[in-house]
């Protein structure tokens, strides 16, 4: 792509577009709610970014062997993987989600003992539900895009290790994963900006990140349009921040060809 | 090269020797009973016509492609299992046997095969260092040795998508010859290369040919064949047709088909 200069006369019209926009939306708007609020928000920040950091990390490594059963493991496995990333991809999320929550999360305090258990205080809440839920949701993208990845790994490549007597998990953890990752970067990227959006889905299910936040500032002062701006800032700066990351590994990898 | 020359260069210790080897892929066969015996030092040559089993001989030999029947297997003077499955395929009985003896031979691949995601030097290093636990110094040390006698140490920091083909070639026979292979298998290992290319690699095998060292060569190049085999072995429709020194196969070919075949490349 030619680098175009930053004060090229169409982006100086955007940038002078988006100031006017920001400056009348900051004078003209109600912002008073925010320092009250602050405390909240933050805290909502923080569960977001760490039920999507959580849900992404735990679902990314059961992709890994959900595509790899789908590539190249023997057919029951393979079957199995298909038939959970068909299920995950073909349902709502938000199904998914309350099928848990309020499913399984029914059904659990009749299990004798579980109330006395160390598990309960975490089975009692809110939290566990989504992490496990969104996790699954991730898994079953993932696996998808990683079984793609996985076999789209040229098999001379794998072919050069087998002869030369390597062991297939030295393979898979040195070979095979690696290049299969650095293929799909563009893909996870735009999996994870996907899962960033599910986020919010939590708040029904009483997880208070910064979309409940906000939703709870709109209740309680009436303020409609301004809480509901901040929202759609945060959400974008991370999808921004997290397309920034994406960009810096696919630099770092597309210096090698 | 004279016969007498042939027969003093190489003693007689096999290194590699099979007997009725046979594979069908989808039930129709490639390979019909092929015999073969390599000793140490020996070079030989496979040729042949495309679709006549040389590749697929060469591969058997390391079991990238495990036969379908075989009376004989063994590598290294040491018997390779096969094992059949409940459908009646081979397959490898002891796969840590099979890595242990894949760690002495090296294959150097038409395509390359070069890791993209590693650099050159890294690409050298990996087996000694994940298979043979090799301390990361000195499979660096052997690294760098091997790559400036292909003639790549100042390429060792690149990756080989920024390398020409011929480069890439090279590198990918400095990484065989780091595990010190009792035996160097080449699959084609010029037939990607532009013309300009091939002759880079070819000097760099014949490099390998003159220290003695134990290698099987399936080629199209008759003039690098000839050169530098011992043996030439010619295959048609998945049997050895016809098998001697390079001066009885190109100067006084017995078969019909090797017959054709020389004057095709002619």
């Amino acid at each position: 792509m030619p680098k175009v200069s930053l004060f090229a006369p169409h982006r100086l019209v955007l940038m002078a577009l988006a100031l006017i926009l920001c400056l009348s939306a900051a004078i003209n708007m109600d912002w008073s709610w925010m320092e009250r609020y602050s405390q909240d928000i933050i805290g909502g920040l923080w569960r977001t970014l760490a039920l999507l950091t959580g849900t992404a990390i735990i679902g990314f490594l059961l992709s890994i062997p959900l595509g790899l059963a789908q590539a190249a493991g023997p057919a029951p496995l393979a079957w199995l993987a298909r038939g959970f990333c068909t299920l995950i991809r073909g349902t709502p999320i938000l199904l998914q989600l309350w099928l848990l929550y309020y499913g399984l999360g029914s059904v659990l305090p009749y299990i004798p003992g579980i109330r006395q258990s160390w598990l309960w205080p975490l089975l009692s809440e809110a939290w566990p539900y989504a992490m496990v839920s969104l996790s699954l949701c991730f898994a079953g993208y993932g696996g998808e895009v990683m079984r793609g990845a996985f076999k789209g790994v040229p098999n001379g490549e794998l072919e050069a290790a087998q002869a030369m007597g390597m062991h297939p998990f030295t393979i898979l953890r040195r070979i095979w994963l690696p290049r299969a990752i650095q293929r799909v970067l563009p893909t996870l990227n735009g999996e994870l900006i996907m899962q960033l959006k599910a986020t919010p889905l939590a708040a029904t299910i009483a997880f208070i990140d910064i979309y409940a936040v906000i939703a709870r500032i709109r209740q309680e002062t009436y303020i409609i349009y301004e809480p509901l701006l901040l929202l759609a800032l945060a959400y974008l700066i991370m999808a921004g921040l997290i397309t920034l990351g994406f960009r810096y590994l696919e630099n770092r990898t597309q210096a090698r060809r | 090269m004279p016969a007498t020359e042939v027969t003093a260069s190489t003693t007689q210790t096999p290194v590699i020797e099979v007997r009725g080897l046979r594979k069908s892929f989808n039930g129709i066969e490639v390979l019909k009973g092929i015999d073969l015996t390599a000793h140490k030092g020996e070079v030989i040559a496979l040729i042949g016509g495309s679709g006549s089993g040389k590749s697929t001989t060469l591969r058997c030999l390391n079991l990238l492609e495990v036969p379908h029947e075989v009376t004989k297997l063994e590598l290294l003077g040491e018997p390779v299992a096969l094992n059949p499955d409940r459908h009646g395929q081979l397959s490898v009985a002891d796969r840590r046997h099979l890595r242990g003896l894949r760690s002495r031979l090296a294959m150097v691949f038409q395509n390359f095969n070069l890791w993209p995601h590693m650099t050159l030097e890294e690409n050298v290093m990996e087996v000694p260092v994940q298979v043979l636990g090799q301390p990361r110094a000195e499979a660096r040390d052997t690294a760098h040795r091997l790559l400036e006698r292909v003639g790549l140490l100042d390429k060792r920091e690149a990756y080989p998508d920024w390398l020409s083909g011929g480069q890439q070639q090279r590198g990918a026979i400095a990484r065989a010859l780091a595990t010190e292979p009792e035996v160097l298998l080449f699959d084609e290992p010029t037939s990607a290369l532009d013309p300009e290319l091939v002759g880079e690699v070819l000097s760099v095998m014949k490099g390998l040919a003159e220290e003695g060292r134990t290698m099987i060569i399936v080629t199209h190049e008759m003039q690098f064949a000839a050169d530098v085999a011992d043996r030439v072995i010619f295959l048609d429709n998945g049997v050895i047709a016809e098998q001697g020194t390079a001066q009885q196969i190109f100067q006084s070919p017995k078969n019909e088909r090797l017959q054709q075949f020389i004057r095709a490349i002619n």
